[in-house]
């Protein structure tokens, strides 16, 4: 096992060095050349944490090391671990660029990104830990049929999972591309390489201590880029604003909403997406598992949120230090145009910042750290997509729970080298295309196929399988469905002239739709499954408030 | 075993009461992050002209931002009141109900 894991590694690391090498001459005009510092600090990045997936490969026994890292991983550990899961390199360079051009409106999303962890905490947290094992779906199927309730809860993750991981590929093409100065195709088989050797041999342990590294490094940095740029404020944010808004076209309006939410149903939508999505995304739900109790459960939210809340913070300083100090600067323009194309496009200005506030080297590290954070995040949705493939589908519908674990195991890597695959083809499909919508589509239909079943199972006594089932897709499809009928799939992308469906976020119409439709499909359910399955709710109902009877952390 | 355990636990009155004072502070919490977070999404949707003015007469500080960084702020330490709380009072409680079911099962099988 750990000289296969040598062997790919090395063959990975092979591969790579010729393509850096032959990055600037192919397409010159297309790509920033070589930079050697961000290739320095990844290649450290790379090699520590293959050192610590042969660490954990040891380690990675059992089914339980491989889904939950053996269930010893502590309240801090996870919660920074969440907190990497959480903020991917969108976060980073796409809400630094939202505050630069909209300034307030980049405030707004951050703040409805952050909401999703006080209800997580307040109503999910101990019962996840107290009722599930690997995936969300233990718990979505605890006392209702098993093999009809995994297969839903498997779609609707893999669903998520895909648009993710698009959003994740093609960024990661895009930025590899114009920071290291490599060939899309290139990075993403970097990308794509590297998280089938983390995943497939360091399971969950090595996963997490990717995120946790990664997370890190992104805290550090982007306290540091911020803390340069403020000194040239005298670290006061009165100065800021005051020459942010003297140079921005919009003034002192910088700091009123925006075109992006001037419509108040589109607003309201987008809280509720991004509020109950994240309480509906596999990857994060999975975590919940790898902590020994539910008293480590509620640590980690609070660790989490604790770090994602201070980051934005920081996202929002750094967006309107970039408008006085990259703004004015027309080194950082296309031409030397001041407000014209910024070089390297609008989400670039995280990095210009780096570079105008200390140099090649910290913009080196933040490159650095954006390719380690897609990474990261790539992984974490990999490893939520093979415990969907091994644990939900094969285990419990295929085998119908007569699986070994051994075969159980094996079907998870080989799950998690088919997600690699599939992530690389995606990102090489949709190279051209525009995927900013993607990760808002992921958490529309978290929001709306994940989060209404779950909450149900664990408050509801009255659901009944079919009424998970039928609410379940009715959530799932309507999702998917009004987003390509809005604007950002049926006109950006398809072409056509009007939007059917007017809004971005589809989660307002299609979460209610899904609990309308579950708890009406349950109520109808006279099956004497049904009967059975309110009935089951008692003892279900204990376990979840007190824990006992819970999964077990396992011995090392 | 465990589903005598539960059975007990479910007859303990303690598990009532624990139940309904988690449950009251979870749900009193939750509600007032959904209060003020759509609050502040509906000034943003209705009242955006408020939300950009600034705090006083010549700050920097605007509203929006005043209160997006009060949520921050205090949805945080609510969280922290939580966990406090649910960690050392709730979980001993749960602890004793637990060990009461268990020892009872125990002494019931071993007569």
């Amino acid at each position: 096992m750990t000289r296969m894991l040598a062997a790919a590694s090395a063959a990975l690391v092979l591969a790579v060095i010729p393509a850096f090498g032959a990055g600037p001459a192919v397409d010159a005009a297309a790509k920033s050349s070589v930079n050697l510092h961000a290739i320095a600090m990844f290649v450290v990045f790379v090699l520590l944490t293959l050192g610590i997936t042969y660490w954990a490969a040891k380690r990675t026994r059992s089914a339980s090391h491989f889904y939950t890292a053996g269930g010893g991983i502590t309240g801090l550990q996870n919660g920074l671990a969440i907190a990497g899961d959480y903020m991917s390199a969108a976060t980073l360079l796409g809400l630094t660029a939202m505050v630069y051009t909209t300034g307030y409106d980049g405030y707004i999303y951050m703040i409805a990104f952050f909401v999703g962890w006080p209800i997580i905490l307040f109503l999910m947290a101990e019962r996840l830990r107290n009722l599930g094992r690997y995936t969300f779906a233990d718990i979505t199927s605890y006392r209702l049929d098993q093999g009809r309730v995994r297969t839903m809860a498997a779609i609707s993750s893999l669903t998520v999972v895909c648009f993710y991981l698009i959003a994740q590929m093609v960024g990661a093409g895009q930025l590899i591309k114009l920071l290291f100065g490599l060939d899309y195709i290139i990075a993403l088989f970097i990308v794509g390489g590297l998280m089938m050797i983390y995943v497939t041999f360091g399971g969950m342990i090595a996963t997490t201590w990717v995120q946790i590294i990664k997370a890190g490094m992104l805290l550090v940095g982007g306290t540091f880029v911020m803390l340069l740029a403020m000194r040239r404020f005298g670290f006061s944010y009165t100065t800021v604003v005051n020459e942010a808004t003297a140079v921005h076209k919009l003034g002192f309006k910088l700091f009123a909403p925006g075109a992006l939410l001037a419509d108040p149903v589109n607003a309201v939508s987008l809280g509720v997406g991004l509020m109950f999505g994240t309480a509906g995304l596999p990857h994060i739900l999975m975590r919940f598992f790898t902590v020994s109790d539910a008293k480590a459960a509620r640590k980690s939210v609070l660790y989490a949120s604790g770090f994602v809340g201070y980051f934005f913070n920081i996202v929002f300083l750094m967006g309107l230090c970039a408008i006085v100090i990259v703004g004015t600067n027309p080194q950082y323009f296309e031409g030397g145009q001041i407000g014209g194309r910024i070089i390297g496009g609008g989400n670039m200005v995280v990095m210009h910042l780096a570079n105008a506030v200390g140099g090649d080297l910290l913009l080196g590290f933040l490159a650095a750290v954006a390719f380690a954070t897609i990474l990261a995040v790539v992984s974490g949705l990999a490893l939520a997509g093979a415990s969907a493939i091994s644990h939900d589908l094969y285990a419990r519908v295929v085998m119908k729970g007569k699986a070994n674990e051994t075969s159980e195991l094996r079907v998870s890597k080989i799950a998690s080298i088919g997600l690699g695959i599939v992530a690389i083809t995606l990102g090489i499909l949709f190279e051209r295309m525009n995927v900013a919508f993607m990760v808002g589509l992921a958490f529309g239909i978290a929001a709306s196929a994940n989060f209404p079943v779950l909450i149900l199972s664990m408050y509801w006594p009255g659901l009944t399988t079919r009424g998970a089932i039928v609410g379940g897709y009715a959530g799932l499809i309507s999702a998917v469905v009004l987003v390509v009928l809005s604007k950002l799939v049926w006109v950006s992308v398809l072409g056509n002239a009007q939007a059917i469906f007017p809004y971005d976020q589809p989660a307002l119409f299609s979460m209610p739709l899904a609990f309308l439709v579950t708890i009406i499909v349950s109520k109808l359910d006279r099956s004497r499954a049904a009967e059975a399955e309110k009935k089951a709710f008692a003892d279900q109902y204990v376990r979840a408030q007190t824990g006992y009877g819970a999964a077990t952390a396992s011995a090392h | 075993m465990s589903e005598a355990v539960y059975a007990r636990i479910r007859a303990n009155s303690k598990f009532a009461q624990l139940v309904a004072r988690r449950g009251r502070l979870a749900w009193w919490l939750a509600g007032i992050v959904f209060v003020l977070f759509y609050a502040l999404v509906l000034m943003i949707a209705f009242a955006p002209s408020v939300i950009g003015e600034r705090v006083a007469p010549g700050s920097t500080l605007s509203v929006g931002v005043a209160a997006g960084l009060f949520e921050f702020v205090f949805f945080w330490l609510l969280m922290a009141y939580y966990v406090s709380k649910a960690n050392s009072d709730f979980d001993a409680l749960t602890a004793e109900i637990v060990d009461d079911a268990v020892s009872a099962e125990v002494i019931k099988d071993a007569a």
